[in-house]
């Protein structure tokens, strides 16, 4: 008895083996190669001789396997790709690696575990920096009659608002993000982008102020120092 | 690399993309689809070897000339339906021209030697 699904499998099998490897295309041909069996089918071949035209049809795989190989060759397109995963921006090779509709995009738990991963270092880092370092500088500056400069400033009065209104603010984010998660098919796609920015955004605003920080440090320690000598 | 009743594997190579572009620029659709309406437009004489298609869509994808997307079909069958991007169309009226203009040589060629 001919069994189409082990036929098709054996096709797979042999399609891989000649060096299909990626499983965009190789998913492409199987619904192809599905298609065409039924489409010769309904003109009247039985199954067996249905699927061998349609196996013919597609094409022998050493030629396949040449042409598709051509695909997403050139060092650019590679990098772009490279870009594109690293920026977790959906381009079509990562598009392509879905088994079925939307499943292969970065599952929604390793969204969130890498997010929460890629901040908690930037936020202990602005805590210890609250607790520990700004006190000594506001101690250095009064000392020294500096004045705390502007951006710093604001910096600090943008995280005591948050910090004041830490509910207020965080309410409204996870609601959002439950009914995206709830009901837009749309934010699947785009979850990891965005998180992946948001993520990115805090970790360069923490680090350049920081940085602000230390510089400005480096300079009230400098005047400090005439300070004590004077 | 094609199969072919009537055109040479050269010509149908070269042709494939106009053709590709062409179709979509009516609207979108997939692999298997375009396979037939090429071979339903051409009275069954341009013949794709239907898996060399493929490639061919995702390097025009690549050269941002086509886009793709899956969806189902009405049958629930998934399926990536393929369109025309901005680029393409202007590839496409290219091609439309330079295969105007070697039609338009040819054609005077053969009517000279039919004179």
């Amino acid at each position: 008895m001919f069994d189409i699904e082990k036929s098709i499998a054996e096709w797979r099998r042999q399609m891989l083996a000649a060096g299909i490897k990626s499983p965009a295309p190789m998913e492409e041909l199987e619904i192809h190669l599905r298609e065409a069996v039924e489409s010769q089918m309904r003109s009247g071949l039985d199954t067996p001789e249905a699927f061998e035209t349609a196996v013919r049809q597609i094409g022998q795989t050493g030629a396949l396997q040449t042409e598709f190989a051509k695909v997403g060759g050139t060092v650019y397109e590679q990098l772009k790709h490279l870009f594109r995963a690293m920026a977790g921006i959906p381009d079509y090779q990562l598009a392509a690696n879905m088994n079925s509709s939307l499943q292969n995009f970065e599952p929604r738990w390793a969204t969130y575990f890498k997010t929460i991963a890629f901040i908690l270092p930037a936020i202990f880092l602005w805590v210890c920096c609250l607790v520990v370092a700004l006190p000594k500088l506001k101690e250095m500056c009064e000392v020294s009659d500096t004045p705390v400069p502007k951006s710093i400033q604001t910096a600090l009065v943008l995280s005591d608002l948050f910090k004041e209104n830490f509910f207020v603010v965080s309410i409204p984010v996870v609601l959002a993000l439950v009914l995206l998660e709830w009901r837009s098919r749309w934010w699947e796609r785009r979850r990891r982008l965005v998180f992946g920015v948001a993520a990115f955004v805090l970790n360069s605003t923490v680090l350049v102020i920081i940085t602000a920080m230390l510089v400005f440090a480096v300079i009230v320690g400098a005047s400090l120092s005439r300070h004590f000598k004077s | 690399m094609y199969r072919s009743a009537m055109l040479t594997k050269e010509l149908v190579a070269a042709s494939t993309e106009p053709l590709v572009l062409s179709i979509l620029s009516r609207g979108e659709s997939y692999g298997y689809a375009l396979i037939q309406e090429v071979k339903r437009l051409s009275g069954d004489k341009i013949e794709w070897t239907d898996g060399m298609l493929y490639p061919v869509l995702h390097r025009m994808e690549e050269r941002g000339l086509i886009k793709s997307r899956w969806d189902e079909s009405e049958t629930g069958r998934k399926r990536k339906y393929y369109s025309l991007k901005k680029d393409g169309k202007r590839a496409m009226v290219r091609h439309h021209e330079q295969w105007s203009l070697v039609h338009g040589v040819l054609s005077g060629l053969q009517k000279e030697q039919y004179v």
